[in-house]
């Protein structure tokens, strides 16, 4: 926000500044101008060369230099003042070998280094520009242009012009910063140095700022200060928009007709150009005349390869650029000119033309960073086609600012090996050339700058043809990149949202060609009742088009509309076309319809949202010269526009004796909020129908001033419009404006309404209470809670609860045990949101009253919220209270589940009351686990009774199916030391466990007992989980005499067939026949016939037959044979899968153009289950996908299972490649349940099946 | 005055003394608040008596706690049918009609009004009725346009008015219970929710035909673009000016305030809104109808959230949430899940409960009583409403929209913020 703030600051004070440049003088008389901590820094009177030493300075007494202490190590020293634009002086010493730096703005470094008789000076030697630091590698250090270092010890001065960054009203940077120019000892060094960013070791090297202080490194050797003068400079003008663009073509061996139209088109688009074009000659022609007024542009874009400019163009354009000009150097621009050595500069790169190792080194990026690389070989080359990928190396110069790292670009030649000067280059983007696309194996570069002498130059390597500019990433580099090169600036911040990802291209499918001539013409002549297909494709055009044919539209449309035989019909269809597109060039057509008593409503259609100024002012203007209903609609849009500035003319319209023009002016004003329409509002006397949209006016006004800002304005409003003089329903909304602008303060006034008569005041106060912040507040309320009536309690309770603030707590635990049950209530259900664990004791208690206070007690412990609210309750269950408050609360614990309460429950199940003791059975058995158990089945052996051992049992029986086959050990053990019908009990619970020890002791005590035991064994086995016990209750239902233990076994043993087992129908068949021999009753018979129907096979249907001749049986048998009939004939096949299961059956159905899909990309774990009906040999299974032709499976895994419960390893595996997928098993596969998993995945295509073939044996 | 007898319109009683926006009552009516007599009733006007108005209105005679006593329609015979079946429920013949719904919400005595308007009638009434202190039971969807519909939500707010939307399946039980399972995360971390609505149809050019003497034309257009009269459907201007943008947005907005509210109370979205919007719509290329049968659009809200919202065709009718542990889907048909044992899942006391309201038209006049929020209040209608015109937006501009829900304007794009509001015909205001 600063940083805003001092943009606008500086760009009000240009005139003030450029005419009151004041230079500025650091006093080094002290270290005052510095911020502390200072270090060893020292005022002296000069510095010297220690002549023991000459490594080191020796200070002389006096004033007026500085040194960094004795051993030339210490803290850096940094102003209190802050600059942006300034130039420097400064004049510094150092002794041997010693190393500092200037660091304009705390961030960008001039390094100072004892480089004395350095041949060839680098980016760290005295003078150089120090180079940035990032991933633990250097870039972007620019070394000085010639060595102008004295001998150590000598005094040596800098003077620098430097441009801070610029940022727009976002933060984000559109200029980066600047050395204009440096001179060391008075000799030009650098000239038109961009920083990206700040240089390594600065004091913020993360960020950027307009402003920021001089830092002076004085932890690297000695080193000495002195004359350091500061001198802020005006700000630079700012570019004048539009930018004149000036595209250079005429030869190429590119499509350069087809390209710069395009070109041209894509710099129009941004608003911020206007193109001219200049054409060479052609090839082998006279080139003498050719001699463009570059001087007249911002910009020069060369679309050009090919003859030699005439000397004095080229001249006039080296003239041109050193003087500040810009160039875009578009793709086999650099092809130009390989002799010319200022444009082989200006350029940084070049290719073909016999470029080669003498032009200059390659660039690449290697490790990390840019490197030059002088082997030798010939300068430009490039594979075929294809799409690739470009490498953002630096987003924070503000052509790439905030372009991802990684973005895909449109299928184009990629050019590697260029060559050339590669002097002054920022390298900004570059791309893989692939080994397999006849590429370099090298990251090439693509995007890049060149700061050369004054001028900018932006080079993209990208563009082949037309095809190519539809890149995204093209195109936005494009634009940002000619502005920059015209400016030294980047306004365009934004990246648009059709930017390529890093593994997408994106192409700009927006039409921007020019509208044919006669454009719209259809219009003219539409009338309501015709066809309008011609008027949808104008707007399906609007729809897809961009730039300026979208202005042309417009132009065509207004021009149908203007047409005087235009129809009432195609001027009312251009309005509302207009509404969304409408821009300054249609307001003149539309401001005259106004007046049209038939056209005028159509006309605010298109003018009363657009965003055009001019639109607003034609409304205004249309005040004066329409009546009427027409006026009062110009009123209304004018209103809903927010022109304020058409208050005074609105404001005398409300005493209008047009009661709807009246109301229109008070509307219109009420969405103003400007001085003159709150005057009006509350000045003018208005009709006493219109009273109270008078006051609902002043209302909305002070709404929107109180949004703005005006807080004590709006709630002195708010407060006199609560004056018991004005209507109830005007009060509460004032009171609301009120408690919004005071807020908590507002507090009292909420209380006092608290007290009001009037209903809709009090219960509008319970809503202010709820909403207002503060915990002041809510004890403001609480307060004064016992003090009202006890209906007005009940709303304040509410209230509080909905606040949810804890300060309440204790004044609606008061009101828990008033006398009026509504209040009591209440205030018992607000404890669960406001309560805490300090309120679980009074609770318990309320629960035992019953009534509605009892139960909301219940409801509000299990609600109650915080950590220590089990704690609390688990000590209410082991304490004295009464027992059926602890029974209570024991409820409470299982419903809130509080694991942690295990203990508690543990000892409640010894609790002295039968009551506890059985809450506390069902609580462990609801809660308790694998430490339980064994508690639970001591429990059971210790006592007799039997509704003990009934609750104990449950218990058991609960916790069981949470447990492991192995935990049943403690129960097996517990049967020796068991009475008979303890055992019973415990035998019932050992299904629960399952698992072959528990099996086993059932077995046991089968064979070895008898009576109630045995019958439990029994019962046992029939409810085991899995097959075990099948032949052990056959062997009982065919061997026991007991009537009844034999159905047991015998039912049981027909379930435990029928339990999922992946067996095959003819085996479960076989194992129901069994059955038969041992039933001794019709019912176990039909039970087994009912089963069959299952395990559809030739064996079940044989068995069924069978029983036809059975009188008994006949019936069910005949349904039976049906039913397997049916399934074996028909083969009916059903399918499920895991998305879109409904809609399984498209697949199915033969039909092609009906389809089963998972509606969304291809995931992995998507499955298509096939049910085949009955059991069959499959061969092979097809997918036809043919009619969404990208929607196979990329990859499969095939199941099958004879019961569509256990699937095991995949019996086929494979990928789809193609719009028909084969799935063909090794052999065939005897199954009935076949499940299809796909495996692969998309980004974009749906797994679908049109329609599924099986093929069987 | 003393507490028993305060009457319902009691708080109104100093308007008198204004006169009254629309006629404030000189006379303060006898309803009482709260006692069982006769008097004690809440005393409701209904404007717009065509079929969905007809249903609303049988609903409210047959709750007890109501008394109307009078209707409105721009259509003679809706109006004299609505008036009959007030009449006959209360065997007498008491009821007024009007043709002006102005002269209805003045007439000084209503506690509450009924609309089932076409949407672009929406926004004037409610808004008045809000601002005479009216309680309001409106149609989904809330308005026509988001400028309105947040016109219509100042207003309620203003003037603490108790409001509900027609959006009844909040108020049906395994609605709410599909959102309960969601809010309390059965099937985790929900990132993408699919709502599916109706798809629509297309209808030829229609020729002009004479205005029929029982409907004031003029006045059904109000403040929407002037046309020529014609046969819209099976039922002259009636019912099928759903097609007709001009009027509303189709099924998407027809059915916006069902399923994608239902979406957003799943999701705790009822105060906000998408930040991005991109979809598109087959605009029928030729006849009478403009709205888009066929349209898909996908919404990015602030916290990741995906919605995407599409006709039938393309997505399941109702509202499914995708999340980490499986997915829940609900429509009128039922409630279903990836795996049944979600749907058996207890909601245990101290998990989000939601609203509960078995009775839709019940949980209104419970809430004129008690003046708390209804189970579909205006600011919720308002936010399920947005979305859908939000997607009609995206898609009429062909553009991605991206949306400031908490200043509600379109960021960054003014032409497709003019697409917010609609200027009226006059003389209608705003």
């Amino acid at each position: 926000m600063k940083r805003l703030i001092s943009i606008i600051l500086a760009a009000g004070l240009t005139a003030t500044l450029a005419s009151d440049v004041s230079a500025e003088k650091i006093s080094l008389d002290d270290l005052s101008a510095w911020r502390g901590p200072t270090g060893a820094w020292m005022i002296a009177g000069d510095a010297v060369l220690n002549p023991q030493n000459e490594r080191q300075l020796s200070p002389k007494a006096g004033k007026g230099v500085m040194i960094n202490g004795p051993s030339g190590s210490t803290s850096n020293i940094i102003t209190k003042e802050a600059w942006g634009d300034v130039s420097l002086h400064i004049e510094f010493v150092v002794p041997q070998g010693s190393n500092s730096g200037v660091y304009l703005m705390g961030r960008y470094e001039i390094q100072v280094f004892d480089s004395w008789g350095v041949a060839e000076p680098q980016h760290s030697d005295c003078g150089g520009i120090y180079q940035r630091w990032r991933n633990d590698r250097g870039f972007e250090g620019r070394a000085p242009r010639v060595n102008a270092s004295k001998a150590p010890g000598e005094w040596q001065s800098f003077e620098a012009v430097f441009r801070a960054p610029k940022f727009d009203a976002t933060g984000r940077k559109i200029a980066n910063a600047r050395f204009v120019e440096v001179k060391h000892n008075g000799v030009l060094v650098h000239e038109n140095v961009e920083m990206t960013g700040p240089t390594r070791a600065a004091t913020w090297e993360n960020d950027e700022k307009a402003t920021g202080p001089l830092m002076l490194q004085g932890d690297h050797g000695p080193v000495a200060y002195r004359n350091i003068v500061i001198t802020p400079l005006a700000p630079e003008p700012k570019p004048k928009y539009p930018l004149k663009a000036l595209i250079v073509d005429g030869q190429n061996n590119h499509n350069w007709k087809g390209t710069t139209p395009v070109l041209k088109q894509l710099l129009e688009e941004t608003g911020l150009f206007t193109v001219d074009v200049a054409t060479t000659p052609g090839q082998g022609q006279r080139m003498d005349g050719f001699a463009p007024e570059f001087a007249r542009y911002d910009v020069v874009v060369s679309n050009y390869t090919g003859d030699e400019w005439p000397a004095a163009t080229k001249a006039a354009f080296e003239k041109y650029m050193d003087g500040g000009g810009g160039l875009v150097v578009y793709h086999a621009a650099n092809n130009a000119f390989p002799n010319w050595a200022a444009w082989n500069e200006m350029i940084g790169l070049g290719g073909w033309g016999g470029r080669n190792e003498k032009s200059g080194p390659m660039v690449r990026w290697r490790n990390g960073q840019m490197v030059l690389d002088h082997s030798p070989g010939r300068g430009g080359s490039h594979g075929p086609q294809h799409a690739f990928q470009l490498v953002t190396r630096n987003n924070e110069h503000p052509i790439t600012q905030g372009l991802p790292e990684k973005w895909m670009h449109a299928s184009d030649e990629l050019y590697s090996t260029l060559r050339g000067p590669a002097k002054y280059m920022t390298l900004l983007a570059t791309a893989y050339a692939a080994p397999d696309k006849g590429g370099t194996s090298e990251h090439e570069p693509m995007l890049f700058t060149v700061n050369r002498n004054g001028g900018r130059v932006f080079h993209t390597a990208l563009g082949h043809d037309t095809a190519q500019l539809k890149s995204v990433g093209f195109i936005v580099t494009f634009q940002r990149g000619t502005e920059w090169a015209a400016t030294g600036m980047v306004t365009q911040t934004e990246v648009p949202d059709d930017f390529p990802t890093a593994d997408e291209v994106r192409l700009r499918t927006k039409n921007t060609a020019n509208v044919p001539a006669g454009y719209g013409k259809e219009i003219v002549t539409w009338e309501f009742d015709k066809d309008r297909q011609a008027l949808w494709a104008i707007e399906e055009d609007i729809r897809t088009s961009a730039g300026g044919r979208l202005l042309q539209i417009e132009a065509a449309m207004v021009k149908a509309m203007t047409d005087p035989s235009c129809t009432y019909a195609g001027r009312q269809w251009v309005c509302r076309m207009l509404r969304g597109m409408g821009t300054a060039q249609s307001v003149p057509a539309l401001a005259a319809m106004l007046k049209d008593a038939k056209l005028s409503h159509m006309a605010r259609f298109a003018l009363q949202d657009m965003p055009a100024a001019e639109a607003g002012a034609a409304l205004i203007a249309a005040l004066d010269e329409v009546e009427g209903d027409l006026k009062i609609g110009v009123i209304g849009s004018l209103g809903l526009r927010g022109e304020e500035s058409a208050a005074a003319k609105i404001a005398p319209l409300m005493q209008s004796e047009n009661r709807m023009m009246a109301e229109a002016a008070i509307r219109a004003l009420s969405h103003f909020s400007n001085r003159e329409a709150g005057m009006a509002l509350v000045q003018t006397q208005v009709a006493p129908e219109l009273e109270a949209l008078r006051l609902d006016a002043i209302l909305m006004c002070t709404d929107t001033m109180l949004a703005r800002g005006r807080t004590e304005f709006a709630a002195g409003i708010y407060e006199r419009m609560t004056g018991a003089e004005y209507p109830v329903f005007i009060r509460l909304a004032a009171y609301g404006g009120l408690v919004r602008a005071r807020k908590e303060q507002a507090a009292g006034t909420v209380v006092e309404l608290l007290k009001e008569e009037n209903e809709h005041l009090r219960l509008a106060a319970a809503k202010f209470v709820a909403e207002m912040p503060g915990e002041a507040a809510t004890k403001a309320f609480a307060e004064q809670l016992s003090s009202l009536p006890a209906a007005t309690q009940v709303v304040l309770i509410g209230a509080l609860e909905s606040r949810g603030d804890k300060a309440a707590a204790d004044a609606v635990a008061r009101a828990a045990s008033s006398g009026d049950e509504a209040v009591a209530v209440t205030a018992v259900r607000a404890l669960s949101t406001i309560g805490d664990a300090s309120n679980v004791g009074m609770l318990a208690e309320m629960s035992v009253r019953g009534g509605a206070t009892g139960r909301a007690a219940v409801d509000s412990m299990q609600r109650l919220g915080g950590d220590d609210v089990n704690a609390a309750l688990a000590a209410i269950v082991g304490g004295q209270s009464d027992a059926a408050v602890r029974a209570n609360v024991i409820d409470v614990l299982v419903a809130r589940r509080a694991g942690e309460a295990m203990g508690a429950l543990t000892g409640a199940a010894a609790d002295g009351d039968g009551k506890v003791r059985q809450a506390a059975y069902k609580a462990l058995g609801s809660l308790g686990g694998r430490d339980e158990l064994p508690k639970l089945v001591e429990m059971l052996l210790a006592t007799r009774d039997g509704s003990e051992r009934g609750g104990i049992e449950r218990a058991i029986n609960a916790i069981a199916p949470r447990l492991d086959a192995a935990d049943a050990g403690v129960v097996i053990k517990a049967l020796n030391r068991a009475d008979a019908d303890a055992k019973a009990r415990l035998l019932g619970v050992l299904p629960r466990f399952g698992g072959d020890e528990a099996l086993n002791a059932v077995r046991f005590h089968v064979r070895r007992s008898d009576g109630e035991v045995k019958k439990a064994g029994i019962r046992a086995m029939a409810d085991w989980p899995d097959a075990g016990p099948l032949q052990d209750l056959l062997i009982v239902a065919t061997n026991q005499s007991d009537e009844s233990m034999h159905v047991i076994a015998l039912r049981g043993y027909i379930k435990l067939c029928t339990q999922p087992a992946n067996r095959a129908s003819s085996a479960t068949t076989e194992l129901l026949a069994k059955a038969f021999p041992a039933a001794r009753r019709v019912d176990e018979k039909k039970a087994v016939l009912a089963a069959l129907v299952r395990y559809p096979c030739a064996e079940s249907l044989k068995l069924a037959e069978s029983c036809v001749g059975d009188a008994a049986l006949r019936q069910e048998a005949e349904i039976a044979v049906a039913k397997i009939k049916e399934a074996l004939i028909n083969k009916s096949l059903s399918a499920t899968a895991s998305r879109e299961p409904n809609t399984t059956g498209n697949a199915l159905d033969g039909n092609t153009g009906t389809r089963w899909t998972t509606g969304r990309p291809m995931k992995p774990g998507d499955w298509f289950t096939l049910d085949l009906g009955s059991e069959a040999a499959v061969k092979k299974i097809i997918l036809d996908t043919r009619n969404s032709g990208n929607d196979y499976p990329r990859g499969y895994e095939v199941y099958v299972s004879f019961d569509g419960g256990e699937w095991g390893k995949p019996v086929l595996v494979g990928e789809g490649d193609n719009p028909i997928t084969e799935l063909v098993f090794e052999k065939p596969v005897h199954t009935r349940f076949i499940k299809m998993v796909q495996t692969g995945s998309s980004d974009s295509w749906h797994w679908s099946i049109h329609t599924l073939k099986v093929e069987f044996e | 005055m003393s507490k028993a007898n305060i009457s319902r319109r009691g708080f109104l009683k100093g308007a008198a003394a204004f006169g009254g926006i629309c006629g404030f009552p000189a006379v303060v009516p006898s309803s009482v608040f709260g006692q069982g007599a006769p008097s004690n009733k809440i005393v409701m006007g209904a404007i717009g008596t065509g079929s969905m108005g007809m249903g609303d209105l049988n609903g409210f005679l047959n709750k007890d706690e109501v008394r109307v006593v009078a209707v409105c329609d721009v259509d003679r015979r809706h109006r004299e049918n609505a008036k009959n079946a007030v009449n006959g429920k209360y065997r007498n013949s008491d009821c007024g009609s009007y043709l002006d719904f102005r002269e209805l919400i003045g007439r000084g005595d209503l506690d509450a009004v009924i609309t089932a308007l076409p949407d672009h009638w929406h926004a004037v009434p409610s808004v008045m009725a809000a601002k005479a202190g009216l309680d309001i039971h409106g149609q989904k969807p809330l308005a026509r346009s988001i400028r309105e519909g947040r016109a219509i939500c100042d207003a309620v707010h203003r003037y603490g008015r108790v409001w509900q939307t027609g959006s009844w399946q909040r108020s049906v039980a395994h609605f709410r219970r599909a959102c309960e399972l969601v809010r309390n995360g059965r099937i985790g971390h929900v990132a993408y929710v699919e709502v599916g609505l109706p798809t629509g149809g297309t209808r030829g050019p229609q020729p002009e035909i004479p205005v029929p003497d029982w409907l004031d034309w003029d006045f059904w257009l109000g403040p929407a673009p002037w046309r020529p009269y014609c046969n819209f459907g099976g039922n002259g201007c009636h019912w099928d000016w759903r097609w007709i943008m001009d009027y509303s947005g189709g099924q998407l907005t027809d059915w916006a305030g069902h399923h994608i509210d239902i979406a957003h109370w799943g999701m705790d979205l009822d105060d906000t809104g998408p930040v991005e919007i991109e979809g598109k719509g087959d605009f029928p290329k030729n006849g009478l109808y403009d709205a888009p049968p066929t349209y898909r659009f996908r919404c990015k809200y602030a916290n990741g959230l995906e919605m995407v919202v599409a006709n039938n065709q393309q997505v399941p009718q109702g509202a499914k949430w995708f999340g980490e542990k499986g997915w829940i889907h609900v429509s009128r048909g039922g409630l279903s899940a990836s795996d049944e044992k979600i749907l058996r899942e207890v909601i245990g006391p101290d998990e989000v409960q939601l609203y509960n309201s078995r009775d839709h038209l019940q949980n209104f006049i419970e809430c004129v009583k008690s003046r708390k929020l209804t189970i579909t209040p205006v600011e919720t209608a308002h936010r399920s409403i947005s979305v859908g015109l939000l997607g009609e937006i995206a898609m009429l501009t062909g553009r991605k929209i991206r949306w400031n829900p908490e200043t509600e304007e379109i960021v960054g794009d003014p032409a497709a913020s003019a697409l917010l509001g609609r200027a009226y015909r006059e003389p209608w205001t705003l």
